[in-house]
C-alpha cells in the first residue's frame, strides 16, 4: 500500500514539472463509459474505459491506448460463461514517432491509405467493426512537388489472430504540372494459410489527379495478383469528375472491380448512401455509374440531385440510390428536405429490397433557445422467394439547448398496416449531454433506439441497436 | 492490488494533465482543396486559429460550414479558419465538391488517413477549436446546434481584444479593423482616436 502510494505521489509530481518543459505537451482522452443493457441474455450492467495519451517532445512523439473492460460484452456468449468480475483490459495501441516538415518516421500501430484507398487503406472503424490497422514502422517524406509513402508491418491473421500476416508498401506521387498529379502505388500482403503456407497477394496501381478552379478528377487504376493456393487475378478502375460552372456543379463516377478482394483495401462505392453492393468482400465483380447536380440559386437555397447505378457481373445483381435534398437557410429560420429511395435486386438469391426515406428537418430559435425537429417517414418493402412484406418506421425528433445543456428526445415506432396502427410499443429515447468540467463532457442516454446513422444535440454518429441505459463521460486533455 | 494501482494512477494522470494541461496546436501537414500542401506551423503566428473537424454525412456539420464561412469573411485578415474533412477517402471526391462549388472562403484540409483527428482525439463531429496565434488552445467545443455561431463569435472577439493592450503598429491597425467592423470594446475606442490624431 505505501508503495502505490509512493507511486501516486511519483506520478502526480511528475506530471506537474514535465509541464515546466518547453516544447513538452502531454494530450489524451479518457472516455468511462457505463451501460444498463436491457437485453435478455446479459448481465445488464457493463463499464468500459478508453485511455489515450500523447507525449510530444520537440519532433518526438510517444503514445498510447488502453482498453478496460468490466465486463466485456459478447453477444454470442451464454449468461453462465458470463461473469461481473471479469474485467479484461489490454493496451490497444503504442507508437514512437519523429515528425518534420519534409520527413516522419512511426514505429508501432499505424494506419495507412495510398490514394483513394483502392491500393491501400488499413484503418480501424470501430463503428463497423474494422480493424486493419499495423503493427510496425511507417515512412513519409515529401518535398514542394513530390511525396513518398513507405511501410512495413503486420497485422494478426483473419482465422488465427494469435499469427501475423505480413504487409509491405510505398505510394510515390508528384506534381508533374500545375494543377496534375501522378501517382503510383504498390502493396504486397502475406497472409498465412491453414496449411502453414503463405498466399501472397500483391497490388499494383496508378492514379491521376486534376485540380483546376473549374474542375477537379481523379482516376485510379489498380491490378492485383494472387501467387499460390488459387492464382487468381484481378483488375479495379475508379474515376471521379467534378465540374463548377457557376450556379451548377455536376459530379460524375465510375466504378468497376473485377476479383479485386484485398484485405487491406476500402475501394469506393460510388452511390450517395455509401452501400457496397456485396456486403463482404467488397470489390469481387461489379461495376456501377454516378451523376449528381447540385444548383445553387444564391447564397440561402440549395438544391442536389444525385442518382446512381451498380450491378455485377452477369447483371443479376443490381442496385440503385436515388437522393434529392433542398435547403433553405436563413438567419433564424433553415429548413431541410431530402428523399432517398435504395433499390436492390438479387436474381441469384431471388431477393428484392426497397428502401425510402423522406425526411425533414426545422432549425428556428424560440425566445433565443435554438430548437431542431426532424420528421422521417421510412418505408421498407421485401420480397423473398415470393414472400413479400413491407413495413413503415416514421420517426420524430426534437432537440434544443439551454444554456450549456443539450436535450434531445427520439420517438420511434413501427408498423405493417394501418389495422396495427396502435398496436405496437412507441421507442422513445432521450439524451441529455451537459459539460461537467471545461474539459468534461457528460451524456447519458436512456430509452431504445435502432442502429445506424444517429444525429443527436448536434453531433453525428453511428450506433448498434440499444435499449437501456448509457452514461459517457469523456474528458480530453 | 495490480489493477487497483493502475486504475488509481490512471485516474491521477488524467486528472493532473486536465488541471495542467496548457495544450497546443500540434505539428501537421495537410492537403488542401487545390492539392497544395497546408502546415499547422503556418496558421499560426499572425493570427487565432479556428480548426473545425467535419464529414459529409454529418447534417450538423453541413449547418456550420456556411457560418463559419461568414466569420472568415467578415474577420478576414484577423482570423484563419480552417476546416478538416475527416471523410473516409472514398468521400474525399465529395467532400471536395461540396467546398469548392459552394466557394467557401475558409481554408479546407483533408485529412483522410486520420493522422489529425488522432492527433486531437476526435470522437465526434462536428468539433471546434480555438487556438490564439501563439497557438495556446483557448477554447474546444463538440457539436452544432443553431446559434452556436453567436457563442463562437463571442469567444473570437475575446481573443481579437485581448491583443488590443499593445501600442504596437501592428496592433493599431487591428484596432482599426476591429472597430470600423464595430467588434471592439467601447472603453478602447477613445484610444483608437487619439492614435489616428497622432498619426494625423
Amino acid at each position: 500500500m505505501r508503495f502505490a502510494s509512493l507511486f501516486v505521489l511519483l506520478l502526480i509530481l511528475i506530471s506537474i514539472n514535465l509541464y515546466a518543459i518547453d516544447n513538452f505537451n502531454i494530450s489524451g482522452l479518457n472516455e468511462a463509459i457505463y451501460v444498463h443493457k436491457i437485453v435478455k441474455d446479459s448481465l445488464k450492467n457493463y463499464f468500459s474505459d478508453e485511455f489515450n495519451f500523447r507525449i510530444d517532445y520537440n519532433k518526438f512523439s510517444f503514445g498510447m491506448k488502453f482498453l478496460a473492460w468490466l465486463p466485456k460484452y459478447d453477444r454470442y456468449s451464454a449468461i453462465s460463461e458470463l461473469s461481473s468480475n471479469n474485467i479484461s483490459y489490454k493496451w490497444d495501441e503504442r507508437f514512437v514517432s519523429y515528425y518534420s516538415d519534409n520527413f516522419s518516421v512511426k514505429a508501432g500501430t499505424f494506419e495507412e491509405v495510398f490514394g483513394s484507398g483502392i491500393v491501400l487503406r488499413a484503418y480501424q472503424d470501430k463503428d463497423f467493426n474494422i480493424d486493419n490497422r499495423l503493427e510496425g514502422l511507417s515512412l513519409k517524406c515529401s518535398g514542394d512537388k513530390f511525396n513518398v509513402k513507405a511501410f512495413y508491418g503486420a497485422l494478426p491473421n483473419k482465422n488465427a489472430p494469435s499469427k501475423n500476416d505480413i504487409a509491405s508498401g510505398i505510394d510515390i506521387d508528384k506534381e508533374i504540372l500545375p494543377g496534375v498529379k501522378f501517382g503510383t502505388s504498390f502493396a504486397s500482403l502475406r497472409e498465412l494459410q491453414p496449411d502453414k503456407k503463405y498466399n501472397q497477394q500483391d497490388v499494383l496501381g496508378c492514379r491521376t489527379n486534376l485540380n483546376f478552379s473549374s474542375l477537379d478528377m481523379t482516376s485510379e487504376f489498380a491490378l492485383t495478383k494472387k501467387y499460390h493456393g488459387i492464382s487468381k487475378e484481378g483488375k479495379a478502375i475508379y474515376a471521379n469528375l467534378n465540374t463548377y460552372l457557376g450556379k451548377f456543379t455536376l459530379s460524375s463516377g465510375y466504378k468497376y472491380y473485377h476479383n479485386f478482394d484485398f484485405r487491406l483495401n476500402d475501394v469506393p462505392t460510388v452511390n450517395h448512401s455509401l452501400e457496397p453492393l456485396f456486403d463482404t468482400p467488397s470489390g469481387r465483380a461489379e461495376e456501377g455509374v454516378l451523376g449528381e447536380i447540385r444548383f445553387m440559386p444564391n447564397f440561402s437555397d440549395e438544391f442536389v440531385l444525385n442518382y446512381s447505378e451498380s450491378w455485377n457481373s452477369n447483371f443479376k445483381i443490381r442496385q440503385s440510390d436515388l437522393y434529392f435534398e433542398s435547403h433553405h437557410y436563413l438567419d433564424s429560420f433553415d429548413v431541410t428536405t431530402s428523399y432517398s429511395q435504395i433499390e436492390q435486386i438479387n436474381k441469384e438469391w431471388e431477393n428484392w429490397e426497397k428502401e425510402i426515406t423522406p425526411e425533414i428537418s426545422f432549425d428556428f430559435f424560440i425566445h433565443k433557445l435554438p430548437v431542431m425537429i426532424k420528421a422521417e417517414y421510412q418505408y421498407f418493402e421485401k420480397e423473398h422467394q415470393e414472400i413479400s412484406e413491407s413495413h413503415y418506421e416514421p420517426l420524430l425528433q426534437c432537440d434544443c439547448v439551454y444554456k450549456d445543456i443539450s436535450f434531445s428526445i427520439i420517438a420511434e415506432y413501427s408498423y405493417k398496416n394501418l389495422d396495427e396502427l396502435w398496436d405496437n410499443p412507441l421507442w422513445i429515447g432521450a439524451e441529455v449531454k451537459v459539460p461537467i468540467f471545461e474539459n468534461t463532457d457528460l451524456i447519458l442516454f436512456a430509452g431504445k433506439e435502432k442502429s445506424g446513422k444517429v444525429c443527436r444535440n448536434g453531433i453525428c454518429r453511428y450506433q448498434l441497436r440499444f435499449k437501456g441505459l448509457r452514461l459517457e463521460l469523456t474528458t480530453s486533455f | 492490488m495490480e489493477r487497483k494501482i493502475l486504475i488509481i494512477s490512471l485516474f491521477v494522470f488524467v486528472v493532473c494533465n486536465s488541471l495542467f494541461a496548457l495544450q497546443v496546436l500540434p505539428n501537421f501537414t495537410l492537403e488542401d482543396a487545390n492539392g497544395k500542401k497546408v502546415k499547422s506551423s503556418e496558421l499560426v503566428g499572425q493570427a487565432p486559429v479556428l480548426i473545425d473537424f467535419w464529414a459529409t454525412f454529418c447534417s450538423p456539420c453541413m449547418k456550420e460550414l456556411p457560418e463559419l464561412s461568414k466569420l472568415q469573411t467578415k474577420y478576414d485578415t484577423l482570423i484563419n479558419v480552417v476546416c478538416i474533412s475527416v471523410d473516409k477517402p472514398r468521400a474525399v471526391a465529395k467532400a471536395k465538391a461540396i467546398v469548392k462549388s459552394k466557394k467557401f472562403s475558409f481554408t479546407t484540409l483533408f485529412d483522410c488517413n486520420k493522422e489529425v483527428q488522432n492527433l486531437f482525439n476526435i470522437k465526434s463531429i462536428p468539433r471546434t477549436i480555438i487556438f490564439d496565434k501563439n497557438g495556446n488552445m483557448v477554447y474546444d467545443h463538440t457539436g452544432y446546434t443553431k446559434g452556436d455561431e453567436v457563442h463562437l463569435e463571442e469567444q473570437l472577439i475575446k481573443l481579437l481584444n485581448k491583443n488590443v493592450g499593445s501600442d504596437s503598429l501592428e496592433v493599431n491597425e487591428q484596432k482599426i479593423i476591429l472597430e470600423e467592423k464595430n467588434i471592439i470594446d467601447d472603453n478602447e475606442k477613445e484610444n483608437i482616436k487619439e492614435n489616428k490624431g497622432g498619426q494625423e
